[in-house]
């Protein structure tokens, strides 16, 4: 998925700023969303994942896991810890309204209660496998060229040897299967940017 | 109402108005709740917003590095950095940035660089030379030239400043008409636009003060401070104990036989009230003590007030908090 990125873990425990750099490429677009969900301040939101990947290069020599998934999994708890810990001590000043201190309130509780592991990832990554599995092969190919490796249209249409214009007819069709597909999972579909 | 509408609440498509309505009924009925609460969580961990383009992730990651990391000696520095940085943030449990400003070999001549921290944070940074400057709240600090021999900077707020002394490289810190130069030392400068003194206490050191117009010229001993009056230029030289100087560098208030009036405009910086006093006597009472700053103003007022037996009163409105101690 996301991930399916090649991270190559003892270069990255022994400082190789390149593959610390693809790290980074590879998490900072979800990891900046995370926080954002959170913190109501953009460059507050940026911050805090800027330091959550200060706090990488300094621990990773002590990184206990082995695979790009625990490196996730690791840069999400400590992004996650020091979410918290900003939220608490703005809940402590005082020109926030009750309803803003209301909402606070919750997301501490649901930060607080946040266990996040590689399982947590693979559970979102099989519902939508097995929505991909019913669509028509090439339509498949396509979408998961484009949504997981990243891949431009005009990339695609070349190791597909098919036009640009095919390719986008293809993303449109599988977007739409989800959809009709999906439709009991609507949050699901929400989740994935599909709707 | 459905999860549909609980969604949209989450991805932020409601109107603001709907957004309330929706969220009162959220909150009154814990069934919604745990269901707004599952779904917020699976919605962030989802990462499933338009991702960043290679461009903007470029400008993210030399953000990165030149935040932390000296570019030419590379990543043995960035090490370096990076475990100071680790003593800091734990030694203070508090998020810190820390910039780098420039490269020795290669000084950046005549530009202005701007650094600030907002209400309620610290920030601090160091310079090329190992030399840090801490932030207080409310602060900002412009450097306004680095050149082979001097540095100069401009200070707004409060900071405390940690210099490598160098024989060969003045630093001077400009406030209003005062002029601070470091002569091998820690000290802090205090100028805020609500104070109406600026005051330069010295930890360690030496430091000279002197103002435009040459009517002041001082050098201070560690453990002096002084008081320079912005109305008329006068000004006090006192001796201080500065166990708690610079305190508020690790996030907790120091007051040391402080005035409730100076105590007043701490709390408004850092917390972002207004605080009135009834009667202008009581202004004069003072309080010795270190407080965290992480805690709740309605502490730190019962922390200061219970022992004089001053009361006071909290008026909240949309965005502001009024205080009156009476």
């Amino acid at each position: 998925m996301q991930y399916s990125l090649d991270i190559d873990m003892s270069l990255l425990k022994s400082g190789h700023e390149a593959t610390f750099e693809q790290v980074y490429n590879a998490f900072y677009s979800s990891l900046y969303f995370f926080a954002n969900q959170y913190i109501n301040k953009n460059a507050d939101a940026e911050n805090l994942v800027q330091e959550t990947f200060l706090a990488l290069w300094m621990y990773k020599e002590n990184l206990s896991g082995n695979t790009p998934g625990s490196i996730k999994a690791w840069l999400y708890t400590t992004l996650k810890n020091k979410c918290l810990n900003h939220l608490e001590k703005e809940s402590h000043k005082l020109n926030y309204n009750n309803h803003q201190l209301h909402q606070y309130k919750i997301d501490i509780d649901i930060l607080g209660h946040m266990e996040i592991s590689e399982v947590t990832f693979d559970e979102i990554e099989r519902l939508l496998y097995k929505a991909l599995e019913q669509m028509p092969e090439q339509c498949r190919r396509v979408f998961e060229m484009s949504r997981f490796k990243n891949l431009k249209n005009k990339e695609i249409a070349n190791s597909l040897n098919i036009s640009t214009k095919a390719v986008e007819a293809n993303i449109t069709r599988a977007l739409k299967h989800l959809r009709i597909h999906l439709k009991d999972y609507l949050p699901l579909c929400i989740l994935l940017g599909l709707l | 109402m459905d999860k549909n509408t609980i969604w949209q609440l989450i991805t932020k498509q409601l109107p603001t108005d709907k957004e309330k309505q929706v969220w009162d009924e959220i909150v009154q009925s814990p069934e919604l709740l745990t269901t707004y609460k599952d779904l917020k969580r699976t919605w962030s961990l989802s990462g499933s917003q338009p991702q960043f383009s290679d461009e903007q992730l470029e400008q993210r990651y030399s953000q990165f590095k030149n935040r932390y990391q000296k570019p030419s000696i590379g990543t043995k520095f960035l090490r370096q950095f990076a475990g100071y940085a680790a003593a800091i943030i734990i030694a203070f449990a508090a998020s810190y940035a820390l910039w780098h400003i420039s490269d020795k070999s290669k000084p950046i001549t005549n530009q202005v660089m701007h650094f600030e921290a907002g209400q309620g944070s610290i920030n601090s940074f160091v310079l090329a030379d190992g030399s840090i400057i801490w932030l207080n709240s409310n602060s900002s600090i412009d450097i306004v030239s680095i050149a082979d021999n001097s540095v100069e900077v401009n200070l707004t707020g409060e900071a405390l400043f940690d210099i490598i002394h160098d024989d060969k490289r003045r630093f001077i810190v400009n406030v209003r008409n005062l002029i601070i130069e470091d002569l091998g030392t820690r000290f802090t400068v205090r100028n805020y636009n609500n104070d109406n003194e600026i005051t330069a206490t010295l930890i360690d050191g030496e430091i000279a003060v002197k103002d435009s117009a040459h009517l002041l010229s001082q050098v201070l001993a560690p453990g002096q401070k002084l008081s320079y009056s912005i109305d008329d230029g006068t000004y006090t030289i006192n001796t201080i104990d500065t166990t708690y100087t610079g305190k508020w560098t690790e996030e907790k208030f120091e007051f040391v036989n402080k005035t409730l009036g100076d105590i007043a405009r701490d709390l408004e910086n850092w917390y972002g009230v207004t605080i009135t006093f009834k009667d202008d006597k009581l202004k004069q009472e003072r309080f010795t003590g270190v407080i965290q700053k992480s805690t709740s103003i309605e502490n730190v007022l019962d922390i200061i007030t219970y022992p004089a037996g001053i009361k006071y009163s909290i008026n909240a409105s949309k965005n502001t908090k009024e205080i009156m101690i009476h």
